[in-house]
């Protein structure tokens, strides 16, 4: 008795470890697709991410300028005015 | 010289495991600024001569297992959650092949926005090339963008879109050249002077190589 048990013991030690295994396999290639059905589309959802923030800078870009702009036209502005006034009072 | 031949195939080897995917954004429209598109975007372009809502085109890309069918049905599902309109149109003939051709609606500050989206799908890559621009304006900007999805590309090698056979070998030569470290001068030269006909998205790529 003692002898089969002796025999079975590692026997059945090796089988549910393969068996043990293949579980492990088996729940890591679940845990991809199950990644992968969670991650599906986010190429389109990127895609449209990227086109309306890249929309978006191109038109904050455009205010920037503009803001720009009307800086620099009232900075010369108030500069001529300043020049005149001292010009006047002299 | 015998050490140039080894080192070649060996970077040949590595250039050619991958697979490039470029196409021909509108005429006269910008690169976006690289920093802002988002990580699986590859490029990005906009027509910085209108005012407020730009209308744009950008391409980004995403590993699938899924068939085509079963992808665009989690697209629209993903859609739906957001309240987005989402139609598939159809398909469309690119370079690459036959692409499947959707819509989305989307609310932006500015307005409605339309989205259209061209999704080639290759070898377990979806290769996605997005246009947007306002719903009121896009009919203006439909037949440019039809042109630049048609334009999709796929190819292993970038130096083989250079049809010009003696411009490609002294491509090729001071490609090797800078991959050695001898000398990078001279190829970004002809790749920014004298192959402006293949496009911005060909000369970024081939600057990245």
């Amino acid at each position: 008795m003692k002898r089969w048990l002796q025999i079975l013991l590692p026997l059945t030690l090796l089988t549910t470890q393969s068996l043990r295994g293949e579980d492990c396999d088996y729940l890591a290639e679940a845990n991809r697709e199950m990644n992968e059905l969670h991650n599906a589309g986010a190429g389109c959802e990127d895609g449209i991410y990227t086109a309306i923030s890249s929309s978006m800078i191109g038109w904050g870009v455009g205010l920037f300028a503009g803001i720009a702009l009307l800086t620099g036209l009232f900075n010369s502005h108030s500069s001529n005015t300043d020049s005149n006034t001292s010009n006047s009072t002299n | 010289m015998k050490l140039l031949v080894p080192l070649f195939i060996f970077f040949s080897s590595l250039l050619y495991g991958q697979t490039y995917c470029l196409f021909t954004p509108p005429p006269n429209w910008e690169i976006a600024d690289p920093k802002m598109v988002s990580k699986r975007a590859i490029f990005g372009f906009l027509d910085k001569s209108k005012s407020g809502f730009c209308p744009s085109i950008n391409l980004t890309s995403e590993k699938v297992s899924l068939s085509p069918e079963e992808y665009l049905l989690i697209v629209e599902e993903n859609c739906k959650k957001k309240r987005q309109k989402w139609r598939h149109l159809g398909k469309i003939q690119t370079r690459a092949g036959v692409a499947e051709l959707t819509e989305v609606e989307v609310r932006t500050q500015f307005g409605a926005a339309r989205m259209m989206q061209a999704i080639l799908f290759k070898e377990g890559t979806a290769y996605i090339l997005t246009a947007g621009a306002l719903k009121k304006d896009f009919s203006k900007h439909a037949s440019l963008i039809e042109q630049a999805f048609s334009s999709l590309t796929l190819s292993d090698d970038l130096f083989s879109l250079v049809e010009n056979e003696k411009l490609q070998e002294k491509l090729r030569t001071s490609w090797q050249k800078k991959e050695v470290g001898l000398e990078s001068k001279t190829f970004e030269t002809l790749v920014l002077k004298e192959c402006c006909s293949l496009g911005a998205p060909w000369q970024i790529l081939m600057l990245k190589l």
